[in-house]
């Protein structure tokens, strides 16, 4: 995926089927699971603050770096590997 | 058609022909004798319709399901509830004396006569039971969230039924975190951004289903007892008034959606016409409203809790009793639990004990007298309101929610399967969840 094409500060969703969201914060991307595992809310909506991921919905947190579930720890988002050239990130399981 | 709000999540709901009530909590205080609904004065029984022709009840939290309210409507009334994984919810309002109780299966609709439909929408926690309700007439289509925590896929669908009217919650109703020992400006920073994500979620609930007319309701509730008044601090508390989602909304450059706020006895028309009956709480005069109440109703308040009584002499027995029973009986419970519990049983014939959910204790006694430091999980709870919890009369969650006890947590982190556990310890429905939840986590 192209750099250039990703927004900074905005939650997108790159995949639908598995469904995966992107965030760049300008500096560093993150790359997780895009449901939210209490109610299945699309977590593009959600909205983020320096690492933490609140889901739209319910204001479920997530740690965006590694997607693990803050607000009730366990239920975790899958964190993909991103790997960056100059101009492109590639987003691995 | 039109729709009478009776505060918090009740609604009356009206067609020429018929009128269904959902969720009636309109006298008296509820959660141990600690909630009010947002009223400048106390409602009275002349303010429940009793001459209604449909009772839906969203769950069984007793703002949403109140025996003193209840009590006044024929026994005879029909009352629909969604079809839930237990029994629980159909057997307690079996114990109120209603002979006319009928479950309807989620996202199935349901007529009650030839124009009136209401369809009940089940919450997809694998834990808590709850529901939000459909009303549909050949005048408009009525939509009550109550304050069922609903999957998105549902908000679409609701999307499609393109409702006139959507009555939407925008509170929390949790004890987190005023039940918890925070410094004051820790509790303040966690229950402003609790408030906020809650009416972050009611803009997103609202701008998804779309309903021409969104009301902001099963909000926060008002504390009038005289120990409690800090709950009600409209700037650091965590429960918020009707004002607040509407300016969030009007602030989201969302559109489609006309955002009220309605008092109490208000009532709104199917084209949305606004008849204005009372004055709205609102975050600007909140502490005037409840500083009012709380003379009016202190007396009686008082009364009450002193009606509860005190904890027997049996309680320690009783405390061991129980929490060696649902431990015992539960141990996939206890493997995700996995925590110590230091309970204070407070005030005469209480004591303290020591509850050990880990997942390691495989065997023994599970519940000793004593203190310990080396707690996960603490609660100082007054002794009489323990045993009726532990005596089934009280759930813990009521309990919880009533604000009348102190917790404490080592990490600070909520534990799902502890409050699961307390929910409803019968160890099928324990055992089907966790089957559930193990292939999913």
């Amino acid at each position: 995926m192209k750099k250039s094409d990703i927004p900074i500060g905005k939650l997108i969703e790159i995949s639908s089927n598995p469904k995966i969201i992107l965030f760049s914060n300008g500096e560093k991307y993150f790359a997780i699971s895009g449901i939210c595992p209490h109610a299945k809310w699309p977590l593009e909506l959600g909205t983020v603050n320096e690492k933490i991921l609140t889901c739209g919905g319910h204001g479920w947190e997530f740690n965006i770096s590694n997607g693990k579930c803050i607000t009730n720890p366990g239920r975790d988002l899958k964190n993909y590997n991103i790997s960056e050239s100059k101009d492109e990130i590639i987003i691995s399981d | 058609m039109f729709v009478k709000f009776l505060g918090q999540a009740c609604t009356l709901i009206e067609t020429k022909n018929e009128r269904i009530i959902v969720d009636p909590w309109i006298v008296g205080p509820c959660n141990v004798n600690t909630w009010y609904t947002l009223r400048n004065k106390a409602a009275t029984t002349k303010n429940i319709p009793t001459d209604v022709d449909y009772i839906y009840i969203s769950h069984e939290h007793q703002d949403h399901f109140q025996e003193e309210t209840l009590k006044e409507f024929n026994k005879k009334t029909p009352i629909y509830i969604c079809k839930f994984p237990t029994d629980r919810f159909y057997n307690e309002i079996e114990k109120l004396g209603f002979k006319n109780i009928i479950e309807l299966s989620s996202w199935k609709p349901e007529k009650l006569n030839e124009d009136l439909e209401i369809t009940a929408i089940k919450n997809l926690d694998l834990m808590f039971e709850d529901s939000a309700l459909l009303v549909k007439s050949k005048e408009g289509t009525i939509f009550c969230q109550t304050d069922c925590k609903m999957d998105f896929q549902s908000l679409k669908k609701l999307n499609a039924a393109k409702p006139d009217i959507g009555f939407f919650m925008y509170s929390v109703a949790n004890w987190y975190p005023d039940a918890y020992n925070y410094s004051k400006e820790k509790h303040d920073e966690i229950a402003k951004k609790r408030k906020a994500n809650k009416i972050n979620g009611f803009v997103n609930y609202v701008n998804v289903i779309k309903p021409k007319y969104a009301v902001a309701y099963a909000g926060g509730p008002l504390f009038p007892h005289k120990s409690q008044l800090e709950l009600n601090n409209p700037i650091t508390g965590v429960f918020g008034c009707p004002d607040e989602p509407k300016k969030a909304w009007e602030n989201s450059g969302n559109s489609g959606t006309e955002v009220l706020v309605m008092a109490a006895d208000d009532e709104i028309s199917i084209d949305g016409t606004h008849v204005k009956n009372n004055e709205p709480i609102l975050s600007t005069n909140k502490m005037d409203a409840l500083n009012e109440l709380s003379i009016e109703v202190q007396e009686d308040l008082n009364k009450r809790w002193k009606d509860e009584g005190e904890a027997s002499i049996k309680l320690p027995t009783k405390i061991t009793d129980y929490f060696n029973k649902i431990i015992s009986e539960n141990p996939i419970a206890r493997k995700h639990i996995n925590m110590k519990v230091q309970l204070i049983a407070e005030g005469k014939n209480g004591g303290e004990f020591i509850l050990d959910i880990s997942k390691d204790k495989e065997s023994g006694t599970y519940v000793t007298e004593g203190k310990t430091d080396d707690w996960n999980y603490y609660m100082k709870i007054p002794a009489h309101l323990v045993e009726k919890s532990v005596s089934e009369e009280l759930l813990w969650e009521t309990l919880f929610l009533s604000a009348r006890w102190k917790g404490d947590r080592k990490p600070d982190q909520w534990n799902e399967h502890f409050i699961n556990l307390l929910y409803d310890p019968d160890p099928t429905r324990i055992s089907n969840i966790y089957k559930i939840y193990d292939k999913l986590h």
